[in-house]
């Protein structure tokens, strides 16, 4: 019943192909066939990194054998510890990342919107956004004290400055012809930031939180592990220092696991706003 | 002789430009003031089509900023209603050269945009926005996203947001100067379909003197920069016209003449822009 003639191939996105359900169910089984190939790739390299340490080619100090990776894995996630470690860097990134999202966006557009402010803080704000942040955490420490409370204004601090910065382009970038429609349709100025402004600057903006994200991510799991406080990253210094090889390769699974899972849902997100 | 200067003495125009002036100041407000329009006059009455013509940056997007209500401080006046033009008028539209449908909507919403804005209510903008769509001929790409359509179609999508809100005067900049010649012409017999319908006053800019020709009542012809009125013709070709009349004799003559009033001032313009 197609009604529209297309003239490019029926990709996932053309309005043709979401509504044919034949199209989506190719495109799941097409989807799935991939992640199976993935899978197959990693349980292939983990036979043969069982085999190599098995055979004593590597040594059981550097490298645990991916099998007692594993339970290490399946039983600190079975008796709640890991839960408890995720819980606690899951609460601090998302504390920390809301918060750099909300402050950095609206600070960027009112670098825009007061041209003379982004003017002064502009070649201020690159140079600290190149700076290693991490590098504040004894300042957290002694301010802060050693707790959560510290890492997550590391993390805050971290991602707050890639979405100032995004944000900011972000909007210097804006069609001008979009805010001349504005104002010839005499839109409030609340309209006019909602329904054009906004919208016109998402793409962009997704980008900043993505970066955002990643920053955060990494320096509240650096935080952890350099001054062992909070969840996976502590636990990481903790196994390393016990010199307990599989539980620090399980923890680092698991901070892989976290990263992956934030990035997913980063996809997820800017797909959502990309969908044009 | 359909030449002659324009001194009308009517006091009802739907738009009326007097003596307007208006300079720019270079290098951030700092600079020598270039002056882009030097004391203008024109009235044009309701229900016609005008046409300015004239040089590559003399100064007639100026122009028409002005009547939109987007450049607020210049000498003179532009009037609708007796109403002194600074801001922009409720009763105008405006359709640009430069891509100006919103991506981030499909056809539909984009032509429902305004009336949304002005808080119509669902069904009704829905409805409204549909025939519009219709009568600019995009009946079957209502769902797609600018991303998806032609060059053409976009500008047609421009044209329908504009034309939803029923303005009294819509001003067009070089609405069609991105599109194939056929495009063009197609687009172009079909705005005098709407515009003969809607009875819509219309002031259009080109570059393309075949398409004044074909569109307008009247073609203003400026002087290179600070633009003046050099003339105004009046095309006496008859009405409804489709693009058949491009092969009548009075079309080439007509042609022929604004050609030779704009020759030395292309010539002018072209000359002042090597010497910088
Ligand atoms: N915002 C501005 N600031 C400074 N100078 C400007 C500004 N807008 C236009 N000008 C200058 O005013 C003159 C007229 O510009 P305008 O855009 O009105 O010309 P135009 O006739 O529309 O040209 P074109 O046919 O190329 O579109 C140009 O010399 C341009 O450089
Ligand atoms: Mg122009």
């Amino acid at each position: 019943m197609t009604t529209i003639t297309n003239t490019k191939p029926a990709g996932p996105v053309t309005p043709a192909g979401r509504r044919d359900p034949r199209a989506v169910w190719r495109r799941r089984l097409r989807s799935l066939r991939g992640t199976a190939g993935r899978l197959v790739i990693v349980v292939a390299l983990g036979a043969v990194l069982e085999w190599a340490v098995a055979s004593g080619r590597i040594s059981q100090v550097q490298l645990p054998r991916p099998t007692d990776m594993l339970r290490a894995l399946v039983e600190g996630l079975l008796d709640g510890h890991y839960l408890r470690l995720l819980g606690v860097t899951l609460a601090e990134t998302g504390v920390a990342f809301t918060a750099a999202a909300v402050v950095g966006t609206t600070l960027g557009y009112l670098l825009w919107r007061r041209p003379i402010l982004g003017r002064a803080y502009e070649p201020a704000l690159y140079a600290l956004a190149s700076a290693p942040i991490v590098l504040l955490y004894p300042v957290l420490l002694v301010v802060f004290g050693r707790n959560p409370v510290a890492v997550t204004v590391l993390g805050f601090l971290a991602g707050l400055l890639p979405v100032l910065i995004t944000t900011f382009q972000a909007f210097q970038r804006l069609n001008p012809t979009y805010l001349k429609v504005a104002r010839v349709m005499r839109l409030t100025d609340r309209q006019a930031f909602l329904r054009v402004l906004l919208p016109a600057a998402m793409p962009s903006v997704v980008v900043g939180l993505r970066l955002g994200l990643t920053f955060t991510l990494l320096n509240v799991l650096g935080m952890e592990y350099l001054a062992g406080i909070g969840g996976v990253g502590s636990e990481i210094s903790l196994a390393y220092t016990r010199l307990r090889s599989d539980e620090m390769y399980g923890a680092l699974v698991l901070s892989i696991a976290l990263s992956v899972a934030f990035l997913l849902l980063l996809n997820r997100l800017t797909e959502r706003v990309m969908r044009r | 002789m359909s030449t002659m200067t324009d001194h009308r003495t009517h006091t009802t125009g739907a738009l009326v430009v007097d003596n307007v002036s208006k300079s720019f100041r270079g290098d951030g407000g700092l600079g020598e003031p270039v002056p882009a329009l030097g004391n203008v006059s024109l009235q044009v009455d309701h229900g016609e089509f005008v046409s300015l013509i004239g040089p590559s940056g003399c100064g007639k997007s100026t122009l028409i900023n002005i009547a939109a209500g987007l450049v607020g401080d210049y000498d003179g006046a532009v009037r609708i209603h007796g109403d002194r033009v600074t801001t922009p008028h409720p009763g105008i539209g405006m359709v640009f050269q430069e891509e100006s449908t919103f991506p981030w909507l499909t056809t539909q919403q984009n032509v429902e945009f305004g009336l949304r804005m002005s808080g119509v209510s669902a069904k009704e903008r829905r409805d409204q926005a549909r025939d519009m769509i219709e009568l600019v001929g995009l009946g079957n790409a209502a769902e797609r996203y600018p991303a998806k359509l032609s060059g053409g179609m976009r500008q047609r999508v421009a044209l329908a947001r504009a034309l939803v809100m029923e303005p009294e005067i819509l001003l067009m900049d070089e609405p069609f100067a991105a599109l194939d010649e056929q495009t063009r012409m197609v687009l172009g017999e079909e705005l005098l379909r709407i515009q003969s319908k809607l009875q819509q006053t219309v002031v259009f800019v080109t570059h393309n003197l075949g398409e004044a020709v074909q569109l307008s009542d009247r073609v203003v012809a400026m002087t290179a920069r600070p633009a003046t009125i050099k003339a105004i013709v009046e095309v006496d070709l008859p009405r409804p016209r489709d693009s058949s009349i491009v092969s009548s004799p009075r079309y080439g003559e007509l042609v022929a003449e604004l050609w030779s009033l704009l020759r030395d001032e292309a010539i002018a313009a072209l000359g002042e822009r090597e010497r910088g």
